[in-house]
This record gives C-alpha cells, structure tokens and sequence, in this order.
C-alpha cells in the first residue's frame, strides 16, 4: 500500500510529510470531483487526538483507503480549506477510476 | 542333552545343582517366613558402618512380606532365565543359564545368591517414574504387586561371577597383597589446591577402596561440600568379602580387573546405603520427628527422580539406581506395613511436587512450554531406565520412552492443572469463574477445575502407559486397575492444591468491585468528581477522577463505550460483530492508560475493571479492549491490557498500535493492518503468586 497526506505535526505513526510538497501538485481533476468521491469512501476511525495545525479546531482521527492508498481522514480536511493538491500518481489512480 | 560340569565331588548333573538353586531359595523364603525383617540392611555386614541401631521400628515383627517363588522366577528372568527355562518338568537350560550355574560352586553361596533375591523382593520397586506421577512403578500404585526389581538384572549376581575367587587357593595371598597396597594420606591425595578437578602436587591413590574406607568420613563431607572429590564414601558398604575380592583382584589382575567388579557392586552398594539412611529414617523413636524425617525424605526422593530421569535422557548407558530411590522404596514400603495409607499418600504428594518443582523452577526461566518439555525430558529418562529393567530390548525401551516423555509434556501443557506447565485447558476453564461474586466459592472452582484438569491429565497417562507397552513389544493391554486410578486421582488432587494454592487463593481475594468499599448501587454516581470513596479507591497516578465524564456509557451489543461525547467512534463502535464469550470495552487509549469519555488519558486498569465489574452486562468474560495501543508493550513493560488481564484474572484482547474502526463496524490495527490484537492471559509472566 501506498500512503501520503501524512504531515508531519500529525499524530498518526510515520507522519513526516512536508505541508508545503503538497502546494506543488497542480491537478487536472476539478477539486470537487475528487472531494465528492473522498467523501464517498469509507471512513476508517481512530481515537488519536487531531487538530488543525493552524486553526487548532479539533479533526476526527482516522484514514481513508482508496485502491492500494491510504491517507488520513485530516487530509480531506487540509485539502478542502488549504491550496494544496494531491500527488500525481493517486490522480493517476483516480482519473482511471473516475470515468 | 544336559551338560556337566567337575565341582570337587559335588553332583556335576546340572538338573541336580537347579533343584539345589530351588531349594536354597525356598528354604531362604521359609526363613523369612519364620523370622521376617526388613531387608535393607541386616544381611550386610558392614565393618566400618556405624552400628545401625536394630529398632522395633527396623524389625517391624509380623509385618514383612514374604517373597514368594513366583517373584524369584522374575528376578532369575531379569538375569536373562526365562520362566520357562525354570519348568523341571520341560527343562531345556538356555546357554545364559549353563553358564550362570556353572559359577555356583557352593550351596553356600546358592544361598546366598537366594537371600539377595529374596531380601529384596520383600521391597516394592525403586522404579523410577516413567510417564508422569501416574506412573511412579508403586509410588501411585498402592499394593498393585510391582515387584522390586532388585536394582539392575546382573548387578547383584556380580559378587557371584566373582565367587570362585574366595576358593582360589591364591586368594588369601593376593588379598593380603592388596589390602597392604601403600596409600598416601587423605591430605597429600588432596594435593595443594583444586583448580577445577586438578590437584596440583596430589598423589596417586593406590587402593581407591582401602582409602576411602578409610577415610569415608571425610570423604562423606567432601561429597556434600564440594566437586570433585577424591574416593567415595559409599564404599564403606561394602562387605570384608567384597573388599577381599577387589583387593585380590587388583594385586593379581590389576586396576582395570578391580576397578570393573567395583561397577558390579555399584547397585548393591546403593542399595545398602539408600535402604540404611531410610532404616534410620524410620526408625526415629519421635513420632513426629520421623514424619518429618519422612517427608523431608521424600522432597529428596522427587528431585532425585527428575534429576535420574534427566540424566538418564542424556546417557547412552544405563545408569545404576540411586541410594535415594531405593531408600525411598524402603520407606514407602515401611509405610505401607505400618498400615499408614494417609502417611503414605503424603508422602507420595509431596514426591510428586518435588518431583515437578524443577520443571517450574526451568518455566519461570524459559516459560511454561519449557517447563513441561523439561518434565518430558525426565520422564524420558525414567522411562527409558524402567523398560530396560522390565526386560526391553534398548530398541523397544528408547521407542517406549520417547513416546512417554511426548506424551507427558503435551498432556501436560494441554491438559494439566499446573500452570507453570502449561495448563492450556484449565486456564481457559478458569477464564468463566470470575463472575463468582463469593471469593471462597471462587478459589473452589478455581481448585476443583485445576485439580480435575491434572487427574484428567495423570488418568490419561495411567491408561496410555501400557498402550505404549504394547505398542513397543507386542505384550498385552494391561489396564490399570480402579484402585491404581482412584489413588492416582487422589495424590494429583493433593498436588495441584500445593502447587497451585498460591493461585487459587489469588482467586478468593479478587473482589468484585462491589466488595471493595463502594456502593455501586447508584449505578455510575460513586464514579463522580468529588467522590469521597471514589477518590479513596484512586491510589494510581494514572486514575484523574475530575477529568472523568459523569455522562452514561454507550452499550454495544456486548459491552460498552465511553468516547468523548459527540465523537463518532462511539457510532461506529456500537457497529461492530461482537465476538463469542469476550465483552468489548471501547474508549480512548494509549499503552499506558484509557480515557474515559476523554481525549486525555484519565484512567487505570484498576480503575477500569472495577467498572466492568459494576457493568450489569459482564458476567466473567474475556475482555476485547477496541482502544488505541492499549497492547502494546514497551520495552518489556506491562502494558494496560496486561495489568487488567492480572487484575481481572480474565483473557484480555487488545491492539498493539492505533486501531481504526470503519463506518461498518470493521477493524483494523495500524494503518496498513500491520498491527494486531495480542491476547493476554492473566498472571502470564508468573510472578503474581
């Protein structure tokens, strides 16, 4: 499996992703489309403590898989309200799953 | 064809020297009959012994048992004459016997050659124990007609393959010769030190046994005190005859002749002395200082049996029986003439528990696996050692071992009542007691299941033994009888209960939560800040009795959950299939600690059973913690699951890293599934006592 979105002030194990890598990915698919289908997966929750790095407003803890990726519940949360993308090959993922 | 033999005029027909073989023995029956004594020390003449004191205790007039022909004909059948080979009226005499009887060339030591058979008859067998207590060759078989098997077939009868030489007309010549062989003192055969054995500056002993007869009383601490020592003390058993012969021989044929008669007495020399230091056992005139004598006997006896067994597994030869198992026949005989069957089941329990104590001793170091391996191990030994005297090939006695020591390790890990060997069953038995509220009636149950579960275990190798007897040679199932199982049933009960009475006592002192000083009738208020007795109750540091949510419990389908209100894991908690027999405890976590309706650690394992104790809902099942790490133990550390398992005395289940519950109910530990739940079992490590 492959994983991302794991910045590093999170309180997941293995969380070491620069925010700011993320400003760099310039996606093809609209925003909406790959939220509407984020928010279409399953939600997988766990008890850590999570808050916005920046606001400090409390997050649910928790990951989405999505084929063989794996990424935090917080992730859609950055995505939605920070200018940042999603890395190139799970656009890949998504563009040949979105049809 | 019979053939003949020149002894000086005396009939050469071999028939006529086998009815005199006959008639010396039933005459030495006769003799018994009239005057009967314990065997163990009064037909030796020990010179340098210290006079053993010939108590009313050591001639227990009237209570001998008589041997009878039956037991001779075995005796002779372990020296390699068949029963068969004893029938006068189709009497073909195999070579083993020709020759055996062409070595008697007196009535005077065919009597003596029937004494030593009929002294020691009159004992039960010394055998060691083969597969598991159940076994012990009498220990566990009261009057089940084990006969004593005289130590090893051939050891005795080695003074009689030597007879010939007290009528060599050198002998007194080359055994004066002998006995005057110059030895240094004890002193300069110490030398100047002992670096690991060597002794520099030591001089060479000459006569090994005029020298430690002569020094056996130093000798005797040696052998207590330190390793190697020079000599050995158990010489002093032997007879004057005896020392002649190897005086003879070593003056005459030299060290190896000598030293080779000497490893032929080494059974009887055990024998006197293991049945002498009995005798005194035994005859101590204070009742209670005997049976205190007795079982501190019996302590040594156990041990003695599993180191037996132990080093017998490790040995290509046949080792000789030790002074202390055949003490140790001594004694249990001597009990049972004294009609002390309380006295003798005693002393059989507490052989049995020392018999297991060094296995324990090995499951504390390496885990109860090992521990019952290493009970194996002895057994294989022993087992090894008994077939061998009951007349097996080397072939049949390693195949009859082998499957004794698998079959008493994995019945005991399996099956057995000790936990420190394993107990797989009972332990999960003892997993449904806790909801037990009256802790006396709980450590009952917890004795009933762990004292059926070794019955059970010892009852199975009771029957298994002869179905491996009959495997290995062919020989008819003989079943144990009812009385051999009933007295095997009771001395494993006796046993457990020793062994394992630290535990189940543990069992009476786990009050359930309402016993300990709360009232917990007023459902959850006594968990409240503020809380006088709630606060008494929180000696850890963990438990944050402020921070602690005063709000109602979620209940799943079989347990409950406390998440933060508002928090949708207490949703997606309620989702999730219970599993059988296990009530689920959901909440916050952390290796250390839980969080009870919190995102901050708040609680301890204490803490936390007692409110599952309180829960109307748990009746004693195992525990499946669906909380963040709370199994996972840091660098060998008691994580939070551990200490609960050992608070509660139940199975506790618990993921070793963060655990993500879907929208579904699923589980799953770390993020790739890379984690897991480890089940914890209570007092596992084994140092709650």
């Amino acid at each position: 499996m492959k994983s991302f979105g794991y910045f590093k002030w999170m309180p997941y194990e293995d969380s070491t992703e620069e925010f700011d890598n993320y400003k760099q990915f310039i996606n093809s698919i609209p925003k909406q489309r790959i939220i509407e289908h984020i928010e279409g997966l399953e939600r997988w929750l766990t008890s850590l403590p999570g808050r916005d790095y920046f606001t400090g407003e409390p997050l649910q803890s928790g990951l989405y898989e999505d084929g063989d990726f794996v990424f935090p519940l917080d992730f859609l949360h950055y995505y939605k309200n920070y200018d940042i993308g999603i890395p190139y090959e799970y656009e890949e993922y998504l563009k040949k799953i979105l049809k | 064809m019979v053939e003949q033999t020149d002894y000086g005029g005396k009939s050469t027909d071999l028939k006529d020297i086998e009815r005199e073989v006959n008639a010396a023995f039933e005459s030495t029956i006769r003799k018994a009959k009239q005057k009967p004594s314990l065997p163990a020390v009064a037909p030796v003449s020990v010179e340098t012994a210290e006079p053993r004191e010939q108590t009313a205790k050591q001639s227990l007039p009237g209570k001998a048992a008589a041997p009878d022909w039956e037991q001779g004909k075995k005796q002779l059948n372990m020296r390699g004459i068949t029963p068969e080979t004893m029938d006068f009226g189709s009497y073909t005499p195999p070579p083993v016997l020709r020759d055996y009887l062409r070595n008697i060339p007196a009535k005077q030591e065919l009597e003596s050659v029937a004494k030593s058979f009929a002294d020691v008859h009159k004992l039960q067998s010394p055998r060691r124990e083969s597969g598991g207590r159940g076994s012990r060759g009498g220990t566990f078989t009261p009057g089940s007609g084990t006969t004593f098997s005289g130590g090893r077939g051939g050891s005795f009868s080695g003074g009689n393959k030597y007879g010939r030489i007290l009528s060599a007309p050198d002998f007194a010549y080359y055994s004066e010769l002998g006995a005057n062989i110059e030895n240094p003192t004890y002193r300069e055969a110490d030398g100047y030190a002992n670096i690991f054995g060597w002794r520099p500056g030591a001089k060479d002993i000459n006569n090994i046994v005029t020298f430690s007869r002569d020094n056996w009383e130093k000798i005797a601490n040696d052998e207590e005190e330190r390793y190697p020592t020079i000599g050995r003390s158990i010489y002093r058993y032997m007879t004057q005859e005896e020392v002649d012969i190897y005086n003879y021989l070593l003056a005459k044929n030299g060290d190896t002749a000598a030293q080779e008669y000497l490893e032929t007495l080494e059974e009887q020399l055990n024998y006197r002395f293991g049945t002498e230091v009995a005798g005194r056992v035994r005859g101590i005139d204070n009742d209670f200082l005997r049976t205190v004598g007795t079982e501190v006997y019996a302590v040594s006896a156990g041990m003695d049996t599993w180191g037996g067994g132990v080093r017998q597994a490790f040995s290509k030869e046949q080792l000789p029986t030790s002074p202390t198992q055949y003490g140790s026949a001594y004694i249990r005989e001597d009990l049972r003439q004294d009609g002390n069957t309380a006295g003798l089941m005693a002393y059989d329990a507490i052989e049995a528990v020392s018999n297991i104590a060094p296995s324990i001793l090995a499951s504390y170091l390496l885990g109860p696996a090992a521990g019952a391996v290493v009970q194996g191990i002895s057994a294989t030994g022993n087992a090894y050692s008994e077939a061998l005297d009951s007349g097996y090939s080397e072939e049949q006695a390693k195949n009859y071992a082998v499957l004794i020591g698998v079959s008493e390790s994995a019945l005991q890990y399996v099956l057995g009542g000790i936990s420190k060997l394993g107990g797989v069953s009972s332990q999960q038995l003892l997993t449904k007691i806790s909801g037990i509220e009256n802790g006396l009636l709980r450590a009952a149950a917890a004795l009933g299941i762990k004292g059926l579960s070794e019955v059970t275990e010892e009852e199975l190798q009771l029957l298994l033994e002869p179905l491996y007897r009959s495997i290995v040679s062919g020989e008819d199932y003989d079943a144990p009888t009812v009385e051999e199982m009933v007295y095997t049933a009771v001395i494993s009960f006796m046993m457990t209960g020793a062994l394992e009475s630290g535990e189940i006592a543990s069992y009476a002192r786990k009050q359930p939560a309402n016993s300990v000083g709360f009232d917990f009738s007023q459902d959850d208020s006594w968990f409240g800040a503020g809380d006088a007795s709630a606060d008494e109750y929180a000696a850890d540091a963990r438990d944050k009795l402020t921070d602690i949510s005063h709000r109602d419990i979620i209940k799943l389908q079989n347990g409950f959950a406390r998440f933060p209100d508002g928090d949708p894991l207490n949703l997606n908690a309620q989702m999730v299939t219970p599993i059988e027999n296990c009530f689920d405890v959901a909440m916050h976590g952390t290796p250390t600690a839980v969080a009870f309706g919190s995102e901050n650690p708040n609680m301890s394992p204490r803490l936390l059973a007692a409110m599952i104790l309180h829960n109307e809902n748990y009746s004693g099942q195992s525990i499946r913690l669906l909380s963040c790490s709370t199994g996972k133990a840091i660098d060998g550390d008691y994580c939070f699951a551990e200490e609960l398992a050992n608070i509660l005395g139940v199975e506790v289940l618990a993921p070793n890293m963060s655990l993500y519950i879907s929208d579904r109910g699923e589980l799953r530990v770390g993020k790739y599934s890379e984690g897991k739940f480890v089940k914890y079992m209570p007092n596992q490590r084994r140092r709650i006592r």
